[in-house]
């Protein structure tokens, strides 16, 4: 870490070398956590398809392997990429260095440690049963450490920046980070069995507990799937783009309805439970309310590019996160439509809901992810460009393919499950089965499993792109001026 | 800054063409920061567009109506016995109430005729038939498929309802006490009920004496077999056979043993599925669907298995 020290002392001249050793791990551990996390989303849509692939085993169920898929490119893929990008984004608008030589490589490696410890939670079934709060309480506990030094280290480089503003892509991070902090602890509050106990019990009880999951499942993908990636974007598209952000009285409306609105809306998770109906309501309101804006950074986003459309045709990096941008604001349109009661009525429990997170996942969080580690990758190994621009062309087109079919099969599949279930006879009976409808959906599986396979082919194909072009780097450190001896 | 940013990755960034037609970025916005920039973005300050501002609002006031419209506030929505509140005095509670209510109103006059029907008089009336096979298809689907399969065909281990081999029954009496008490279903304490010992695992029959076995049972149902060997094994299955599966290998429906003459394998006719079933028999448990379903859902189910044909 000796490379990363600061070069110049007087305020007028200061010179800051960033912390990047960390954000190339970050990097790293975002490129072989998307692989695992896509090829368990691949195997488990083919358990789908062909339920034998469940070998028969425990640990290979459907039951244990989907909280692997989901967690590992939620929190795995997705929180790699989060941070990473945060500690790239926040030292270079603040043009500050991030603090400490320690605690970078704690969070690093003990956000790591999380994974892991999740991960073989899963498979060996320890788990409290919470939706996207799988891990029990220790893992938890290990959890909120690391997350509190993040906090720490962002905030930190936050206080010491050099720039007399906070960039709009430092909110977004930084709303993430102070309401994830609050919705992990509160949702995990539980009371162990025995402290050698891998078990334990919620704090909360009924439709309390209910309710806690869903404010807590509703607002991670609100602050960690939206608040978060909207950093991403606010700083990598207008840097690919080389275009001013269009509207900084859009980012201040976008991002304190967001925050403020999201808050409330988790109820619509709940629609049809025995969830009091005021609380229903409430959550419904506060979900149509969300529209605009979440439409308003998709605009600023599309805006801000306005006048470089050309740019699209031969810079396949800008166009993945234009079309990321689009799929926010498909997908953020879509949400609120599904959170509406009576569309619920149809949608819900079907697998339109799984169609919504892959267009949300597959189109918004995994494009803008790969636009930014394509823009990052070159700058942190210290090289010109990517190894392949055909490569990213192939990437680019084999995913847009993959989300393509995966979204359209299961929008086929949600809708066509939703009116069998509610399909009735002349006489009054249910006219379709549970099975049946199972049966029906199968065609739809099919195609879901071959878009999820070409999503993680064009991946393979970003993997191959990165390693070569690292492989093929000068040593970045090597290129740097020997660092002013320490006073 | 930071110096470690050699070049651009892929195509430069390229500024707009003046000549392409009208530029969509306002160059009259104002600077937001003035000379300020972010490691070098700028940011233009822009109105909203007038459209999305008027979505917006809308969006704002849909909301409020909806709070002002459906219960919102909790101490107004747990008012009185309706449990109604807001301006459209709508529940959820009382949504299920009214739709039930409707649906039992709208009840059409053959259940009633069905309710007094005896099973020969309803598979005798070709509509009270079809209206037991249409209300049964329904609760078969959900109750009964993920077993005995979408149509009735069964599965390994469980049985076909399409033939007519009836382990406790095929009469519509005798399916519908099955399906009200189930099979060796321990949360029913008149549930049907048999054990066929395990006579292998038990050490009541010898290895070459169960491979006997397999030849007589199959020479029970006219399956090529060795004859010297099913002779041999004859005078055991008279002792210890007979008294459930009867002289001839019949079965018996009083204690749900399987007629051995008809071929039908419920766990499998090759010689060591056979083997197996006379080493250690699988006990296979059917649930006891009295509490469960209503008596008038289960007689329908009845009427619907018996549609399949395999009926006695």
């Amino acid at each position: 870490m000796s490379s990363t020290t600061i070069t110049a002392t007087s305020p007028a001249t200061r010179h800051v070398q960033y912390d990047d050793d960390v954000v190339r791990l970050f990097v790293i551990a975002t490129m072989f956590w998307g692989v695992v996390g896509m090829l368990v989303g691949v195997y488990i849509a083919s358990q789908l398809v062909f339920p034998g692939l469940n070998l028969g085993l425990e640990w290979t169920s459907f039951g244990r392997l989907r909280p692997l898929h989901t967690s590992g490119v939620i929190f795995a893929f997705g929180g790699n990429a989060l941070i990473g990008t945060s500690l790239y984004v926040v030292q270079r608008t603040c043009r500050a260095r991030i603090p400490g030589t320690f605690a970078p490589e704690f969070l690093f490696w003990g956000y790591q440690l999380f994974i892991v410890m999740a991960a073989l939670g899963y498979v060996m079934g320890v788990t409290q049963g919470r939706e996207y709060a799988e891990p029990e309480w220790m893992t938890d506990l290990w959890l909120a450490i690391i997350w509190l030094t993040y906090g720490g280290i962002f905030i930190g480089t936050l206080l010491r920046r050099t720039e007399p503003h906070i960039y709009v892509a430092n909110w977004f991070y930084l709303s993430m980070i102070a309401t994830i902090t609050v919705l992990h602890v509160v949702n995990n509050l539980a009371v162990p069995v025995a402290w050698n106990s891998a078990r334990s019990y919620s704090l909360f009880a009924g439709v309390q507990d209910a309710m806690t999951q869903w404010w807590y499942g509703h607002n991670a993908v609100g602050f960690f799937l939206t608040a978060g990636f909207l950093g991403i974007m606010y700083y990598f598209l207008p840097k690919q783009a080389d275009a001013p952000i269009w509207s900084y009285r859009l980012s201040i409306i976008s991002f304190w309805s967001l925050v403020f609105m999201y808050m409330w809306a988790g109820p619509h998770h709940l629609h049809f439970t025995s969830l009091p109906d005021w609380v229903q309501t409430l959550g419904m309101a506060f979900t149509i309310m969300l529209w605009m804006p979440s439409w308003a950074s998709t605009l600023n986003g599309f805006m801000t590019v306005s006048g470089r459309w050309d740019l699209l045709r031969t810079d396949p990096i800008l166009r993945f996160m234009i079309t990321a941008v689009l799929f926010y604001g498909v997908a953020t349109f879509e949400g609120p439509l599904m959170g509406i009661r009576t569309v619920n009525g149809l949608s819900h429990y079907t697998d339109w809901t799984i169609s919504h997170v892959h267009s949300g996942a597959l189109g918004w969080n995994g494009f803008i992810t790969f636009g930014a580690i394509y823009f990052m990758v070159p700058r942190l190994w210290g090289r010109g460009r990517m190894h392949s621009a055909a490569a990213i062309e192939w990437h680019y087109w084999l995913s847009l393919a993959g989300i393509m079919l995966y979204v359209t099969a299961m929008w086929g599949s949600g809708v066509l499950q939703g009116l069998m279930w509610r399909a009735y006879t002349e006489l009054g009976f249910l006219r379709y089965s549970f099975v049946e409808s199972v049966v029906a959906s199968r065609p739809y599986y099919v195609i879901r499993m071959l878009g999820g396979l070409l999503y993680l082919s064009g991946f393979l194909v970003m993997v191959w792109n990165v390693v070569r072009t690292v492989q093929e780097a000068a040593p970045f450190a090597a290129a740097q001026p020997a660092p002013a001896p320490a006073e | 800054m930071t110096s470690q940013t050699p070049g651009f990755p892929l195509p430069g960034p390229a500024l707009p063409d003046p000549a392409s037609g009208t530029p969509e970025v306002n160059p009259d916005a104002p600077e937001r920061h003035g000379p300020l920039s972010f490691d070098g973005i700028r940011e233009l300050d822009s109105n909203p567009p007038r459209v999305w501002t008027v979505f917006y609002v809308t969006t704002l006031l849909a909301s409020l109506w909806v709070l002002v419209a459906y219960p919102s506030i909790p101490w107004l929505s747990h008012g009185g016995e309706q449990g109604r509140a807001g301006l459209l005095g709508w529940s959820a509670r009382a949504t299920l109430r009214d739709d039930a209510g409707r649906a039992t109103a709208q009840e059409p006059a053959i259940q009633a005729r069905f309710e007094q029907a005896s099973y020969a008089e309803i598979e005798a009336d070709p509509a009270l038939r079809s209206f037991g096979i249409a209300a049964g298809t329904a609760a078969f689907g959900t109750q009964c498929a993920a077993c005995h399969g979408r149509d009735g065909q069964g599965q390994a281990g469980f049985p076909s309802l399409r033939d007519r081999d009836w382990l406790w029954g095929g009469t519509p009496e005798a399916i519908e006490r099955t399906v009200q008490v189930g099979i060796r279903w321990p949360g029913n304490e008149e549930t049907r009920s048999s054990q066929m010992p395990a006579f292998g695992q038990l050490g009541i029959l010898e290895r070459p004496q169960i491979l006997d076995m397999v030849q007589y049972v199959w020479s029970l149902s006219g399956t090529p077999h060795d004859a010297a060997a099913a002779a041999r094994a004859a005078p055991v299955f008279a002792e210890n056979c007979v008294a459930c599966h009867g002289e001839r290998g019949e079965g018996n429906q009083v204690v749900g043993a399987p007629n051995l003459r008809d071929a039908v394998w419920l766990h499998g006719g090759s010689r060591d599925q056979v083997y197996q079933t006379i080493h250690a028999p699988h006990s296979g448990v059917m649930p006891a669907f009295g509490g469960r379903l209503p008596a008038d859902a289960i007689r329908k189910l009845v009427v619907y298995v018996r549609s399949f044909g395999g009926g006695e």
